[in-house]
């Protein structure tokens, strides 16, 4: 789980780099990237969903909204390739939820140990 | 079942983990700063450098083609002169038809579309930044020219963002090597600081009151923070043992001076008991009640005598032959006076089994099987049967102990031998916890061992395991 979580966190600033200098990749690295970016919030949205007795109900749903949202968007992105209007914002958006994602497998409580009736 | 998380408490529970996360912090969220900051900063000053560049070559196209409208040709001669692989001019003239040199990377018709899309009311001097594919154009509508056309211009600027894609390269990998070796740095300290607690820690999960006086922590090296923990550790041993051999001193002298005037006093009342011809019953109940009492004060001080003479290597256990029918007919003859229930003596059908004789103290080994066919009794139901039982197994002579009592917990029978340990289903006012720990001490002291095993609600067997 760790070096998941300091994968992630690496996609912070490459997306902070992206969405900074748009014109400074190419349409194969773009692609390969916002690919990258969806297949890693899947575990988060699988958690989010296990875990949905144990965690608020308000900071989950905003988090499993926001995260289904940019896997949406970032597979419609991957499939198309560049040229997208207001790239640069969905890079924010991305690094915005990577910065999520490794707060809520660092801060996310902690299942019980299941006991036999 | 293990926590799915047990890789965040190693990461935010011990002091390695939290050191690591720190340092990774502070270097991530540093480069991170850093370098999006610089990218953005110098991209925005090599776009005013590309726009200032580009002006001074307007300044010059514009002063070149004055004068020049009605003359096509030298027009775009000198549109061709001005214009070079990074920057393009065309003029639009009014009926929207325009005026473009060819040349090698000129600019494709499309990018010339979007630029001047970008300026829909051709307005002069709108700077507008445009990316084309994988290329950032900087255009301009430079001016109208008095016939009414407009004289335009795009810049690439992709080429100097070439070099800060370059930089930024380098940046990653300088980042990289430094976020490595910092790690590496950290995981090195905190293994040095970490390694004399970790010996700390060994040490103290194996202390016990036997090896206080022994026990020393001997650290090589290590910070002097830790090194100074480790002296006061050895310190702290140091008064334990000698607080703990006071106890032990205190124990036996009191046990030993309180046994005799006991002595006395049970001796009395039962003389008086025996002897008094003038007493009512209350009395005689009374002197029976007190009677009871002292000798079970003594038993425990008899107890507390043996432990403090154990703990302290003068226990006086002798070791000679015993034949261990006849041990186990004494004792259910003994227990049957006292016990208002059934006492089965299991002997072996065979004769030479029957016949077996082991090492052992026959006082000390009569006062075990005394002590947990008491114990059986304070745990059974009035009327169970409990069973006393001599077999062979291996060479060796065990000898049974079996109730039908309450049982003990499966979680407390590694302790039941420990002192003052009482079971947590055991029913109040029922010993002191420190009979079975007496019993251990006497039959190690023969160099036996005794085993128990126990089925809650179903009973226990205690099994005295002695040398043949």
């Amino acid at each position: 789980m760790i070096p998941f979580l300091v994968f992630c966190s690496l996609l912070i600033p490459v997306n902070l780099w992206a969405a900074i200098t748009p014109h400074m990749h190419s349409d194969v690295s773009m692609r390969i990237l916002h690919g990258v970016c969806t297949v890693v919030l899947l575990p988060l949205l699988w958690t989010l969903w296990t875990q949905r007795r144990l965690l608020r109900p308000l900071p989950a749903l905003l988090l499993a909204i926001f995260a289904t949202v940019m896997v949406v968007v970032n597979s419609w992105i991957t499939a198309m390739g560049m040229g997208v209007e207001f790239g640069w914002l969905d890079h924010l958006f991305l690094a915005l939820s990577e910065v999520a994602l490794t707060v809520f497998f660092l801060m996310a409580p902690d299942p019980e140990p299941m006991t036999e009736p | 079942m293990a926590s799915r998380y047990r890789w965040r408490q190693q990461l935010l529970g011990s002091l390695q983990g939290q050191l690591q996360l720190a340092t990774y912090l502070v270097v991530f969220l540093g480069f991170t700063g850093a370098s999006s900051v610089g990218l953005l900063i110098g991209q925005r000053h090599l776009l005013a450098n590309d726009q200032q560049l580009a002006r001074q070559s307007i300044a010059l196209c514009d002063k070149a083609i004055r004068g020049l409208q009605d003359d096509p040709a030298r027009l775009e001669q000198e549109l061709l002169f001005h214009s070079n692989a990074n920057t393009s001019l065309w003029i639009e003239d009014n009926s929207g038809t325009l005026l473009r040199p060819r040349i090698h990377r000129s600019l494709s018709d499309a990018a010339i579309q979007t630029a001047m899309a970008t300026n829909p009311g051709r307005e002069p001097g709108l700077q507008r930044t445009i990316d084309i594919g994988n290329e950032r154009l900087l255009t301009e509508l430079v001016k109208q020219l008095p016939d009414g056309s407009h004289l335009w211009m795009a810049q690439r600027a992709s080429s100097n963002l070439q070099a800060l894609n370059n930089y930024l390269v380098l940046m990653i990998v300088v980042w990289g090597s430094c976020l490595a070796i910092t790690l590496l740095s950290v995981s090195w300290v905190v293994r040095r600081v970490v390694q004399p607690l970790d010996q700390l820690n060994a040490a103290s999960s194996q202390l016990t009151a036997d090896t206080l006086a022994t026990a020393k922590l001997q650290l090589g090296e290590g910070p002097i923070e830790v090194m100074q923990l480790s002296r006061t550790y050895n310190e702290l041993l140091e008064r334990l043992a000698q607080s703990w051999s006071q106890q032990r001193q205190f124990v036996c002298a009191v046990s030993h001076e309180l046994r005799t005037p006991l002595t006395i006093v049970q001796g009395y009342l039962h003389h008086t008991i025996k002897r008094g011809d003038n007493l009512s019953p209350n009395q005689v109940q009374g002197l029976q009640t007190a009677e009871e009492e002292s000798i079970r004060m003594r038993r425990l001080l008899d107890d507390l005598l043996d432990l403090s003479r154990g703990d302290s290597g003068r226990l006086a256990i002798t070791k000679e032959p015993v034949r261990l029918a006849d041990q186990l007919e004494q004792v259910a003859d003994l227990a049957r006076n006292t016990l208002n229930r059934p006492l089965l003596l299991e002997l072996p059908e065979d004769r030479t089994a029957r016949d077996v004789v082991a090492q052992a103290d026959p006082a000390r080994l009569r006062q075990v099987l005394l002590d947990l066919i008491e114990n059986a009794e304070k745990y059974s139901a009035e009327d169970a049967t409990i069973r006393l039982v001599l077999r062979q197994r291996d060479g060796a002579s065990l000898i049974d102990v079996i109730d039908q009592g309450i049982g003990i917990p499966e979680t407390e029978l590694n302790k039941v031998f420990e002192r003052f340990q009482r079971g947590s289903n055991a029913p109040e006012k029922t010993g002191s916890g420190l009979g079975l720990s007496v019993v251990k001490l006497l039959v190690e002291g023969m160099d036996g061992s005794i085993e128990v095993h126990s089925r809650l609600g179903e009973g226990s067997c205690f099994t005295v395991v002695l040398p043949t």
